[in-house]
């Protein structure tokens, strides 16, 4: 592990873009229609037709997991990108300091300061169970940690001197935030937005699984919720099958974002050769 | 103005915005509550006696303002499904919340820190690495899918420990002890799914804070004056993780009861959690609320806690 981080990386890059083309292009693998019921009378095992069997009502459980990929792929970037989006005032508030600072900074802390999780449930409740508004929910609620690690690192950026000979030569602060901070606050974001990432699409799929989701989409939060009383009739395939894809396609994630870090943040590891 | 007394200010302010948003979100909501309750068939006549009782009829903004009181007062409105108290509902259910997490909480940090001890102190070594493997992997899972797993292997197929529930449906018990056993039966499966997350965030931060300890300046002069190994490790090293502990404590008591909703679904336990799926599935807003507002104080409390701790235990550690 220690030997090449570099290799590492690259195998889980390969894992992760496959796992995105699945999610791009379902079709390539599956001649089969998605939450369609009715292909088997009931709950059917693996079989030559059904590698991954059939659910109670007959729907393929193999199709559900491929499109469930495209929609966790979808939930993460979607999210992830709303919290960035939301997360760059951290930014700000670490440049430009006083009234901004403590604006931006107490409204993190709140948002903080709430049980983040329940509030998600109760506001899938109140605003319906529609796809773009719980990807609005849970990015809306999430960014407060990339704000922060933002922040932190304007704060240190700031003072460094080839900020310091831009504003002595007149740029505008703008264009300091955006061409002399932002591109060098990345390395330290894009572990945490890859981390951001897994934890979207964990959101939505307990969403899912609550009963709170798109029934339209075909989330592996539900299926596993179907799964959950499939078992009792035997039908292990239709709750194993989506959480093996789900745990595969998080800890990838998660390593990802390990190695990531090894890779930007060297010093923020401890272990290896220290 | 002292630290602690800046965070016991900010509690009711995080209510009080929570409260607010909640309060006019759930009026914008779509779908009747009072419909809901009455049932189907219920006449328009009987659906504006509901409302006159509830005090529904009112304008919105006295409504608000008769909910803000109430709240200061420890009214916090009445439930429509299970038509008593809000506060009565939740109260009943918070101890078996509790009981849940310390339970996993018993398994997690004893079990956390030795393993991230012994990673620290064997660092690079094989047993590091399977260590910080089994970390990766449970940190990446939410606790729940642990759960569905756990009950399918010992419930569905082995059968040897309860589905779900925190009583054996229909059963006597002639004794306390019995009673007791049955209880902690069906505890085992939740308090485990939750507790193998959780134990995992204690090794990392653990063997993290331990590393760096053990490679440090005043850990080196420990070392150089003959101290041995043993006590460089526990008296030196160790006491100064217990901090990112405590931190971590913190975090996981202080979000508790978004973090168990889950598990406490997957497995019926009699909780908060379970209370919040009930709430959301007879749109009991008033209930819904009340578990908001409620686990909004319990962060806050939570927070200002773990900075006393700070305080007390760490005499570097000054909160302005």
């Amino acid at each position: 592990m220690t030997k090449s981080p570099n290799r590492s990386l690259w195998i889980l890059g390969l894992v992760l873009v496959l796992l995105f083309l699945l999610g791009l292009m379902p079709g390539l693998l599956t001649d089969k229609e998605v939450l369609k019921s009715g292909y088997t009378p009931g709950l059917a095992p693996p079989s030559r037709d059904f590698p991954l069997g059939t659910d109670q009502l007959g729907r393929d459980v193999f199709t559900w997991v491929i499109h469930g990929t495209r929609v966790a792929l979808y939930v993460g970037t979607a999210c992830t990108s709303i919290c960035f989006g939301i997360a760059l005032l951290g930014m700000f508030a670490g440049y430009f300091g006083g009234k901004v600072d403590q604006v931006v900074m107490r409204i993190t802390d709140l948002t903080m300061s709430i049980p983040r999780f329940v509030l998600i449930v109760v506001f899938a409740t109140l605003m319906g169970s529609d796809f773009l508004n719980i990807i609005l929910i849970i990015g809306t609620l999430s960014w407060p940690t990339l704000a922060r690690i933002m922040r932190a690192e304007t704060l240190s950026l700031k003072e460094r001197e080839f900020v310091l000979s831009a504003r002595v030569a007149g740029s505008h602060s703008l264009d300091i935030v955006f061409f002399e901070i932002f591109p060098n606050v990345l390395p330290a974001v894009i572990p945490a937005m890859a981390l951001q990432f897994s934890l979207s699409i964990i959101d939505e799929i307990a969403i899912s699984f609550l009963g709170l989701g798109d029934p339209n989409v075909a989330s592996w939060g539900r299926l596993i919720s179907v799964g959950k009383q499939a078992v009792f009739a035997g039908g292990w395939w239709v709750l194993l099958c989506p959480i093996i894809m789900c745990v595969f396609m998080l800890v990838c994630l998660n390593l990802l974002a390990d190695r990531l870090n090894d890779r930007f943040n060297p010093r923020l590891r401890y272990g290896g050769q220290a | 103005m002292p630290y602690l007394v800046k965070r016991l200010i900010q509690i009711p302010v995080v209510v009080l915005v929570v409260v607010t948003l909640g309060f006019f979100l759930l009026k914008f909501a779509p779908g009747d509550p009072v419909a809901l309750f009455a049932g189907e068939g219920a006449t328009p006549e009987y659906l504006e006696t509901i409302r006159k009782e509830y005090g529904l009829d009112r304008p919105l903004f006295e409504q608000y303002l008769m909910y803000m009181g109430g709240i200061f007062t420890g009214r916090w409105g009445y439930s429509l499904s299970f038509e008593r108290p809000v506060l009565t509902v939740i109260l009943e259910r918070m101890p078996y919340t509790l009981l849940l997490s310390f339970a996993a909480f018993l398994v997690a940090v004893p079990m956390g820190i030795v393993l991230g001890v012994i990673a620290a102190t064997h660092r690079s070594s094989p047993l590091d690495l399977f260590v910080s493997g089994f970390a990766t992997f449970f940190n990446s899972v939410p606790a729940f899918i642990i759960g569905l797993v756990l009950v399918y292997i010992f419930a569905v197929i082995m059968k040897v420990l309860p589905l779900g529930g925190f009583q054996t449906v229909g059963a006597t018990f002639t004794s306390f002890f019995g009673e007791l056993l049955d209880l902690l039966k069906h505890l085992i499966l939740p308090a485990v799914s939750l507790a193998l997350i959780w134990m995992v965030g204690y090794s990392r931060v653990m063997r993290n804070t331990m590393v760096e300890s053990l490679l440090s300046d005043y850990v080196r002069a420990a070392t150089s004056r003959g101290i041995s190994r043993p006590r460089v490790v526990y008296r030196h090293a160790f006491r100064n993780s217990i901090l990112a502990v405590v931190t971590l404590a913190g975090i996981h008591v202080g979000y508790m009861i978004g973090g168990v909703i889950l598990t406490e679904t997957v497995f019926s336990w009699f909780g908060i959690g379970q209370l919040v799926v009930q709430a959301v599935h007879f749109r009991d807003y008033p209930l819904l609320l009340g578990i908001l507002f409620f686990s909004s104080i319990w962060v806050g409390a939570v927070n200002l806690l773990v900075d006393a701790i700070y305080v007390s235990i760490d005499p570097r550690v000054k909160l302005r």
